[in-house]
């Protein structure tokens, strides 16, 4: 990973297979965090663009559907003893809608998240850097283990879609009315490559 | 799984990463289906009581407006708030509003901005009293033009369970 | 970086003439190989117990009438 305030890249652990008690830690650890923080941006009065769009999800519950069912995956990105980033996705039932690809498995990315105090838009001095990126690159080598061939896709929330668009190269495919009116991104299998190179 | 991401890779990706909030997956919490029957009781009964805070959210804005007698462009206002956002909120039963508009509802309303991120599912919940005492006010509320002597009692009620705690 | 990655058994299949061709034709559609195809059909499977147990029904919808049909075909 990447200190932002050190300038330098870090030792960090990719967990494949997110236990009870690291999902449980990572919760008691983001949660308060991010409460302060709201706290805080409501006390200055932080102007609405510069907010989060979303609060905090329950990834213990994630995590107890990862070990229940064999569709699911669970990851984590663990540095200085502590969980950076969570992501869970699903391995089979979703297909792919780009033409050139249509009807072909992907991994689906259910859902993805960097720990509070890593995002610009909660912690005065987000700590790290490249979560996105490792756990995207994560989804995409589980898809080619899988034989999908690098093929990914996930609905983003709306401060991300700039980034899975531009930064990672994904095809926009507009709002899907089906998923909140959530923009749906897509990665080919040749996007794929070009993102890991 | 194999996964080698060189240093060289990491670096060419952190100038893109800088100033990106990168996340993806739907708003609501707990809202994946999934659910195995072996999960824990506790964890079963946390993701029943996300699905039934949502109502009791837009039906707690909704009766307090009224009682104030404020119109849903007016409270928008006062709360600096999209209007279009509070329509949906008061009117669609699955939707989470975004932390800031939970937070200025709450200051403009006087109601504690803490349970209300939980109640409008931007928190996690941990505390099953709070989704039964939601569930029970939203069963006792009706959408009507004037609050009646029981909504108005219901209203009080949760208004002080939220305030207690 | 550290992995999760389970071992893995291996099991002999004896499928009819039918199944190995519906096997074969998802295999080419899919563009993944045979074995993949069970794993995908596997998790599938589990995830429909899981929730059919609960009480829930697998329902198609036509994506433009919207009209729902059960699994059954007719």
């Amino acid at each position: 990973m990447h200190d932002r305030k050190a300038r330098r890249l870090v030792e960090a652990t990719l967990v494949d297979g997110i236990t009870r008690a690291e999902a449980e830690k990572a919760e008691a650890e983001w949660k308060p965090y991010l409460e302060e923080q709201l706290k805080r941006m409501a006390a200055e009065g932080v102007p609405k663009e510069r907010w989060p769009q979303h609060g905090h999800w329950d990834w213990r519950q994630k995590q107890e559907v990862a070990d229940a069912y064999l569709a699911y995956r669970m990851f984590g990105i663990e540095c200085q003893s502590q969980m950076q980033g969570l992501m869970l996705v699903l391995t089979a039932g979703k297909d792919c809608r780009i033409e050139s690809q249509k009807g072909k498995p992907m991994a689906y990315v259910h859902f993805l998240a960097a720990a509070p105090w890593n995002l610009a838009t909660v912690a005065p001095d987000p700590r790290f850097s490249l979560v996105g990126s490792i756990l995207v690159a994560t989804a995409i080598h589980l898809s080619i283990e899988e034989e999908f061939q690098g093929r990914i896709g996930l609905h983003s929330l709306p401060q991300a879609d700039a980034w899975y668009r531009n930064s990672c190269g994904m095809t926009d495919l507009g709002r899907d009315h089906a998923v909140q009116d959530l923009r749906y991104f897509e990665m080919t299998a040749e996007q794929a490559s070009e993102f890991l190179k | 799984m194999k996964t080698n991401l060189s240093k060289e890779w990491l670096t060419k990706r952190v100038e893109r990463d800088e100033k990106a909030d990168v996340s993806a997956g739907m708003l609501d919490l707990g809202r994946l289906q999934a659910e195995p029957p072996t999960a824990r009781v506790e964890s079963i009964q946390a993701s029943a009581e996300t699905e039934n805070l949502h109502p009791a959210f837009g039906r707690l804005i909704n009766l307090w407006r009224r009682k104030r007698g404020l119109r849903m462009d007016v409270l928008a206002n006062r709360a600096q708030i999209d209007v279009t956002e509070l329509i949906e909120i008061e009117r669609n039963l699955h939707y989470t509003p975004e932390p800031r508009t939970v937070y200025q509802l709450a200051k403009t309303l006087e109601l504690p901005s803490e349970r209300m991120l939980e109640l409008s599912g931007n928190l996690v919940v941990r505390d099953s009293s709070l989704g039964e005492e939601a569930v029970r006010f939203a069963a006792r509320s009706e959408s009507v033009e004037k609050l009646s002597k029981d909504e108005q009692r219901a209203l009080e009620e949760f208004v002080k369970f939220l305030s207690e705690k | 970086m550290q992995t999760g990655t389970p071992s893995r058994k291996t099991m002999t299949l004896n499928l009819t003439e039918a199944e190995m061709q519906a096997l074969d034709e998802l295999s080419a559609t899919k563009d993944i190989s045979k074995t993949a195809v069970l794993r995908q059909a596997l998790r599938l499977y589990q995830m429909v117990e899981v929730r059919t147990a609960r009480g829930e029904k697998l329902f198609f919808e036509h994506d433009t009438t919207k009209q729902k049909a059960e699994l059954m075909v007719l």
